[in-house]
């Protein structure tokens, strides 16, 4: 009898139609508590540097974690896996929502999708019945009109959906898996080899529900939190404005992604805020499953001139940066539009919102004209253009063709030195955090196995000095603050513990938003509410192995893929100063930034070009 | 001195988030803000006349502070 966990994995071959069950052990559950540890379990011996990310021999995992599902909160997460067409290495994207949960209550932790459908199909799951459904009717549609459809045919408006639209079907690079419409696995292509399987959507039903150890320990926590959370400026600050509520103080501290991370501050801040969102488009509150914080945005625009649906949710700050202050844009409205185009298109809003935004310095620098714009005047804060540009990408139409690929391959075509300023990592373009200002985002940026990936540790923002925010993760071994702007051993091993504790709740399940450091509920009590969940006895020293295990495991993975140091180069760019704001004329140190990253290496115990060590696999059970 | 106070740091009887405050001796930003009922600075960030600055800094009554809540990414 397993608790927390059903110990079963979906299996779907779209090639042959085949449906079966993979076992998985409590053993190799307890070494990688679900998540990114499962896609390393099963991908490891599945691809190899020749599989084409596109081909039917890449495998697509849709998995959850030993916290997804327990009513509490923060306890939504999914996790998606493959071969990423965008790093051709380790592919991870992670969403909130209510799918995992909805899988886990159907009775499956996870599911492996394998092959390839000649014609499109999608998944319907309704416990343990599984049927591959014709989905002809559907290619070609929106996410918004298909998930309408997919629940009128099954006759059930309570099915969640993870899906993809027109950016996934016609392989955009960076084309994702929205989730109930709202929520986004947004990173490293899973949309596009969904679409390369002709999987159009997996429907979720779930009655089973989930057996825990202890329910009555469960509910007491879950009853103490929702109550708790309330008055914390933690969650009260993630509830009153959302993710975007950071917008104006990384403003003023010099630290938002402005213009293609020409800039560190935006003119127009305050008005893509979250206080001003929470002030004129914000329709509701809206959350993932069982989650008392509700940092999610409903956004609602009804004018003339442009309507914004609120089925789709609203702006996560990701997208009001790379939109917003990345495009020179500064009306709300119209950021909400980009933000319901992308996810009724199926498309990253990163990723979308860097590739323009670099077109626009492009053009700004005669490096592209108006020939290859086919006439747009494609100047940072043209509203129109950006919008345009978003339909083009999805549709692989002009020079939204080009931009489908990424910046990395924009810049390859474009020439006239925009590699210089084309601000990715392995491919994958940059989120919104300035790493002039967040040294530690510079190095998880270069080391993430994804690529350019904001969601690896807590930022250097966080534990500055002595006080609450470092109170509150002394128990995982870390115990100096950390200057921001610092380098060297010390601010290596800071991002290294924080990275552990990360990796763990990414491997868990479990949004950042909840326990300590980002969150409001204290790590004991989070690991408390694990062990009632499974009848374990997991310790924070085990929860931060079990971290550093997913970290060690991704990166041999990569490495065997091919992906190794090499790919690590940060952007040109930021070795160049900020032109604007607080922080104007500051750029990274680039020799004193390598060597960061070589005490990193250090800690782990891998070897000086960054792959694990003998002995570290082997303590690790690698 | 003009304090503006996100909402994040007000209790349910503290509406107003611009305050207008008159201090008759320089003193640090956190025993002012303490003096008028501000709590859980340990989760704030402190701009003085729009500069960072720590919760230790000296004020005086013609500057303007503002306090935001920590960011932390995501």
């Amino acid at each position: 009898m397993t608790y927390g966990y059903s110990g079963k994995i979906l299996k779907v071959d779209l090639s042959t139609g085949e449906i079966g069950i993979e076992n998985l052990s409590e053993e190799n559950m307890r070494k990688y508590m679900g998540g990114k540890g499962l896609v390393y379990h099963y991908l490891k011996d599945s691809v190899n540097k020749n599989t084409d990310p596109y081909s039917e021999e890449n495998p697509l995992y849709f998995m959850t974690g030993l916290a997804t599902g327990i009513p509490t909160g923060g306890t939504s997460r999914m996790i998606m896996g493959t071969k990423s067409p965008i790093t051709q290495g380790f592919g991870i994207s992670e969403s909130g929502g209510f799918v995992g949960p909805e899988l886990k209550k159907a009775g499956w932790d996870g599911i492996i999708v394998e092959g390839k459908s000649e014609k499109p199909v999608y998944l319907y799951i309704k416990d343990d019945k599984v049927q591959i459904k014709d989905a002809s009717h559907l290619w070609g549609k929106g996410n918004g009109e298909v998930n309408d459809i997919i629940k009128e045919e099954n006759k059930d408006k309570g099915i969640k959906l993870s899906q993809i639209g027109q950016g996934g079907e016609n392989q955009v690079h960076y084309a994702c898996v929205i989730n109930d419409l709202k929520h986004a696995c947004g990173r490293n292509g899973m949309g596009a080899v969904m679409g390369s399987k002709k999987l159009k959507a997996v429907a979720i039903k779930g009655t089973k529900g989930i057996k825990f150890k202890d329910k009555d320990k469960i509910t007491e926590i879950s009853k103490w939190y929702a109550k708790y959370q309330k008055d914390k400026p933690l969650s009260k600050g993630l509830y009153l404005y959302g993710t975007a509520a950071g917008v104006e103080s990384l403003d003023k501290s010099g630290i938002l992604p402005t213009r293609n991370f020409k800039d560190g501050s935006f003119e127009k801040a305050k008005e893509i805020s979250g206080q001003t969102m929470a002030d004129t488009i914000l329709a509701e509150r809206g959350g993932c499953f069982a989650c008392p914080v509700r940092c999610k945005r409903v956004v609602e625009v009804n004018k003339e001139d442009i309507k914004v649906d609120p089925k789709f949710g609203g702006p996560e700050y990701e997208t009001i940066g790379s939109m917003g202050s990345m495009c020179g844009i500064g009306n709300l409205d119209v950021i909400a539009k980009a933000h319901e185009m992308c996810n009724d298109l199926g498309l990253d809003t990163i990723s979308t919102g860097v590739s323009i935004s670099f077109a626009m310095e492009c053009y700004e620098r005669d490096i592209i004209t108006k020939k290859e714009t086919e006439g747009l005047e494609l100047n940072f804060g043209n509203e129109e253009a950006l919008l345009k540009l978003i339909k083009d990408i999805s549709e692989k139409k002009g020079l939204g063709k080009i931009l489908s690929k990424g910046v990395k391959k924009a810049s390859e075509i474009f020439g006239g030195g925009s590699e210089e300023f084309a601000m990715q990592v392995k491919g994958q373009e940059l989120p919104m955090h300035e790493p002039r200002g967040k040294i530690g985002v510079g190095l998880g940026y270069s080391v993430s196995p994804t690529g350019a990936d904001h969601m690896q540790a807590a930022h250097d923002t966080m534990i500055t000095e002595e006080g609450p925010m470092l109170d509150s993760v002394k128990t995982l071994g870390i115990t100096k603050p950390a200057d921001p702007k610092a380098y060297g051993k010390d601010k290596a091993e800071f991002y290294a513990l924080n990275e552990k504790w990360w990796g763990f709740l990414n491997m868990i399940g479990m949004c950042d938003f909840i326990p300590a450091p980002r969150g409001s509920m204290p790590i004991d009590k989070f690991i408390e509410l694990i062990n009632a969940s499974t009848g374990w006895d997991v310790t924070p020293e085990e929860c931060m192995e079990v971290g550093e295990r997913g970290i060690t495991a991704a990166r041999k993975v990569n490495y065997d893929l091919g992906v190794d140091e090499s790919y690590e180069e940060l952007p040109k760019r930021l070795y160049q100063p900020l032109e604007n704001g607080a922080l104007e004329g500051v750029s990274m140190d680039r020799d004193k930034f390598i060597e960061m990253k070589h005490y990193y290496y250090e800690h782990f115990g891998w070897d000086e070009k960054g792959y694990p060590k003998e002995e570290t696999l082997q303590r690790l059970g690698l | 001195m003009i304090i503006e106070i996100s909402d994040v740091f007000l209790k349910e009887n503290q509406d107003k988030s611009k305050i207008e405050v008159e201090i008759n001796e320089p003193k640090k930003i956190i025993e002012v803000l303490e003096e008028i009922g501000i709590e859980n600075l340990g989760y704030a960030i402190f701009y003085l006349n729009e500069i960072k600055v720590d919760k230790n800094t000296t004020v005086n009554n013609q500057d303007k502070l503002t306090v935001l809540p920590i960011v932390g990414g995501g």
